[in-house]
């Protein structure tokens, strides 16, 4: 696989965002251990109970970052799939709705307003699955903004939980233009 | 907001609600707090000879969850005092596609999951049957029967790993010191 940045295997690449995301955990484990001496002078001030909850806040920070990271994916699988399917003028009802969109405003389309209505209006069997994607990007403008406000989100999102999401995506939505021109 | 967006949210929910209008949702919550309880009675039963010498204490705590359909109710979240670690199982609902309940298992070094899904799937990838109209021609959301599922606590392994493990002294006893580095 080309691991360029913005090679759109890249991109998608799910495993390599899991790998990652163990990696960067196993660092901080390894890193705010009381065995590490890096650790005992970063933190000189830290017990262990101190080393302890400053470890469960980098792994709750890292989590988040990486679950931004996984919705990014998403995203850019959606708009992916949606410039393919203009560029290569295919002939089902989605791939129709997606020019009519590129002719109308000929502008960059937003995920949450034209590319998952049109899956919603033009797929069958999608509905609960678009639902989780609503709920979940709504995660993401939070993560993606700032913080800075109390999200009503409906559920707890992590990073595991979006791994499956992303899978439950990317295995079973008919999406194009992630690994063909 | 425009109000042909405000259609379009409307629309939206209608399609929902038709989509959902067979489901009762109290039925849907009280059964996943049963098997809730029944994880719970698991893993005490697990843990009975540290809980009897003391090594290991376990409490439990009401949270808040709310879940579109559902709406707000309360779930006991289990707290697991190792030493000075401290392991909390955090319920965060039973609506996430392929899945009938969802907890957290939140340590000072990791976190993980332990998932309620069919007994026979190994796999933590749900199946989904989607196609594209065709000539303005929608397609039945499924023509499958639903069938009697039983259900069964997994642990969902640590991505990129993807399949459902069964819970087993072994398994779990693994998962715990997974997430509190032991």
């Amino acid at each position: 696989m080309d691991e360029s940045p913005g090679n759109p295997s890249r991109l998608t690449s799910l495993e390599w965002a899991a790998q990652y995301h163990n990696d960067a955990v196993e660092s901080f484990n390894h890193y705010l251990s009381v065995f590490s001496p890096k650790s005992l002078s970063r933190f000189d001030v830290f017990s262990g109970p101190m080393l302890d909850v400053g470890l469960a806040d980098y792994i709750k920070e890292t989590d988040l970052r990486s679950s931004l990271d996984l919705l990014t994916k998403i995203e850019a699988a959606f708009q992916l799939d949606y410039q393919f399917r203009c560029r290569k003028r295919l002939k089902d009802d989605l791939s129709r709705a997606f020019r009519a969109l590129y002719k109308q405003d000929q502008r960059y389309v937003s995920l949450e307003k034209d590319i998952l209505d049109a899956w919603s209006s033009h797929a069958s069997g999608a509905h609960q699955l678009i639902g989780e994607l609503r709920s979940a990007f709504k995660f993401r403008h939070w993560l993606a903004h700032g913080r800075y406000w109390t999200p009503k989100l409906g559920r707890e999102y992590d990073f595991q939980l979006l791994y499956i999401l992303a899978l439950t995506v990317f295995e079973n939505l008919p999406l194009r233009g992630m690994n063909e021109n | 907001m425009t109000v042909k967006e405000f259609d379009e949210f409307v629309e939206r929910q209608r399609r929902g609600a038709s989509n959902e209008g067979q489901v009762n949702w109290e039925q849907e919550r009280d059964e996943w707090l049963a098997h809730l309880d029944a994880l719970y009675i698991k893993i005490e039963s697990m843990l009975n000879k540290y809980i009897s010498s003391g090594q290991i204490s376990i409490r439990y705590k009401s949270i808040d969850l709310n879940e579109r359909d559902i709406g707000s109710y309360q779930a006991r979240q289990m707290i697991l005092r190792i030493g000075r670690q401290e392991v909390d199982l955090v319920p965060t609902g039973t609506l996430f596609i392929g899945f009938k309940g969802w907890v957290d298992v939140i340590g000072s070094a990791g976190k993980s999951s332990l998932v309620l899904a069919n007994k026979d799937r190994i796999s933590a990838v749900p199946r989904v049957t989607v196609r594209i109209h065709k000539g303005g021609i929608p397609q039945a959301e499924s023509t499958e029967q639903p069938v009697k599922i039983e259900w069964a606590w997994r642990i969902l392994a640590r991505p990129p790993e993807r399949q459902l493990v069964e819970i087993t002294e072994e398994s779990f006893f693994q998962l715990i010191m997974e997430v509190t580095n032991g």
